[in-house]
């Protein structure tokens, strides 16, 4: 297992979806037929309205779900659970440890010893910005520097899958935009493969390299993108003419997958 | 400690306490109620005083027996909820009994208890089966409330079914461990001395002879000594459950 961050650039995973259906009891047909393909390395956002099957997609690929039909493959030996790194949607920390223990955990359950886990942590919440903040417990800590906590825990295993359930929708602004800057950085040294679930469209333009947009449930892909804009983001680019194009293309496929049944 | 916060959490408390002692000791010496009923205040301090070795010592019986009663509902109790929220099915079979357990009435089981486990024991078991229910019913429920993202996580990174217990579940559980334990001591201290009415020994039994002596100021001596124990005993929970979750809630030190 490669666990050392300051190693040579990871290469991403790709992810492979084939017909992946998820019906939930009820019936209610959450996904409906998603075939997908990732490559390593890429930075896809999937968008959609609320309650789609997003989550329930990022799910399947995380191995946390297995879909009703359809095959699922993550890199070469399918989906190994070490090598994924997950944010949910609130930061999700053990209130009962610091920070650094909170992000030294995954290391812990699989087993890396005490010393060599707890070092792998602090450079890990040093890229984060936040190495002031090791000893602090979550109680002590604002929202978004939770959120950059849960970001670290993810990336302490040096995943080369990172799956993002809206990880920063509860956070104002400022911060949210700050949180994306950052995770842009992130990606663009280590090109581990992201997949983004948000319902924001302008965090997908501005993160992602393609955006994959939902319908309404039953969910199926009704556009994927490859956005036209420049590898490298920055926070200017939010007021580029190009960017608000390339957002008006996501608005128009969110609004005919919405209208659908409605 | 400054001047508001007494006026504002020690004096309420204060109050009623001041105002019925005085009211009562009013009411017997006026004789507006028979001191052989109630007795006065005056009374019961003055029978501390007096009968205080005898008194001492059946306190520290009874909360000999009390914690030791308390101590075994507290790691018995918790490893039954363990097992019970290991699986559906053994909750299904198993959780019916342990309230049953409850809603048996003590004092009609005492008897039994003298004959399976002798006197001495009886106070210490009478404790036990009191206080064990509420620790196993709300450890029971925080083990199954365990955040279900938080389930996720340990998932993903493959957490075996031990780690999973004793990093997550277990701490997670903590603030409804500690309710069950609040009530358990108070209701461990009630055990014994209902032991203690069969057995005769410590402040059960010293207010069993007092009231055939019609010592009604050694009864309510012997109340307010189980009182006392009661609150120590909660007092000491309490602080250990601050302690235990200290880190839970937004702490002074906020940026």
């Amino acid at each position: 297992m490669q666990l050392d961050p300051t190693a040579a650039p990871l290469s991403g995973i790709s992810v492979d979806l084939r017909g992946v259906q998820r019906v939930f009891p009820g019936p209610v047909t959450a996904i409906d037929g998603i075939d997908l393909h990732i490559a390593p390395g890429e930075f896809v956002a999937i968008l959609g309205p609320t309650g789609c099957g997003k989550s329930t997609l990022l799910r399947i690929i995380a191995g946390l779900d297995k879909p009703d039909s359809g095959s699922i493959q993550a890199g070469p030996g399918g989906t190994a659970h070490r090598h994924i790194g997950y944010v949910f949607q609130d930061a999700y920390l053990l209130p009962w440890r610091n920070a650094l223990n909170n992000v030294a955990l995954p290391l812990e359950l699989s087993g890396v010893p005490r010393a060599e886990r707890l070092a792998t942590a602090a450079q890990a919440i040093e890229r984060v910005e936040l190495a002031d903040a090791i000893t602090r417990y979550p109680a002590e800590l604002s929202g978004g520097m939770r959120m950059r906590v849960s970001l670290a825990r993810a990336l302490v295993t040096s995943p080369s899958l990172l799956l993002l359930d809206e990880p920063f929708a509860a956070l104002d602004e400022i911060t949210r935009q700050q949180l994306d800057e950052h995770l842009h950085q992130l990606w663009y040294e280590r090109r581990m493969t992201v997949i983004f679930v948000t319902h924001s469209i302008i965090e997908a333009t501005f993160l992602a390299e393609r955006a994959v947009v939902l319908t309404r449930r039953p969910a199926h892909v009704i556009l994927d993108h490859t956005l036209d804009l420049p590898e490298r983001r920055a926070a200017a680019l939010r007021t580029d003419a190009q960017f608000s194009q390339q957002m008006r293309v996501l608005v128009e496929a969110l609004e005919r997958g919405d209208g659908r049944q409605a | 400690m400054n001047a508001s916060n007494f006026m504002r959490n020690v004096l309420p408390p204060i109050v009623p306490f001041v105002v019925v002692t005085v009211a009562t000791e009013l009411a017997v010496r006026q004789g507006w109620v028979p001191s052989f009923l109630v007795p006065a205040p005056s009374s019961v301090v003055l029978s501390m005083f007096r009968d205080w070795p005898e008194l001492w010592r059946a306190t520290l019986n009874t909360a000999n027996a009390s914690l030791i009663g308390f101590g075994m509902s507290a790691i018995i109790g918790s490893l039954v909820a363990i097992a019970l929220s290991s699986a559906a099915w053994v909750q299904r079979a198993f959780y019916p009994y342990a309230v049953f357990f409850q809603t048996v009435p003590i004092i009609a089981i005492a008897p039994l208890l003298v004959i399976w486990f002798g006197w001495d024991r009886t106070v210490v078991v009478s404790a036990f089966i009191v206080s064990i229910f509420p620790v196993i019913a709300n450890t029971l429920t925080g083990l199954l409330s365990t955040d279900p993202a938080l389930r996720d996580l340990f998932r993903l990174y493959d957490a075996k079914r031990l780690a999973t217990l004793l990093k997550l579940r277990l701490p997670f559980a903590l603030p409804h461990v500690m309710t069950g334990l609040r009530i358990a001591a108070g209701l461990a201290v009630i055990g014994a001395i209902v032991g203690e009415f069969i057995t005769g020994s410590g402040i059960g039994g010293s207010i069993m002879v007092s009231r055939q002596q019609n010592r009604v100021d050694k009864v309510f001596a012997g109340l307010l000594m189980a009182s006392l124990l009661g609150i120590v005993l909660f007092t000491l929970v309490n602080l250990i459950s601050r302690l235990s979750l200290r880190h839970w809630h937004a702490s002074e030190a906020k940026s």
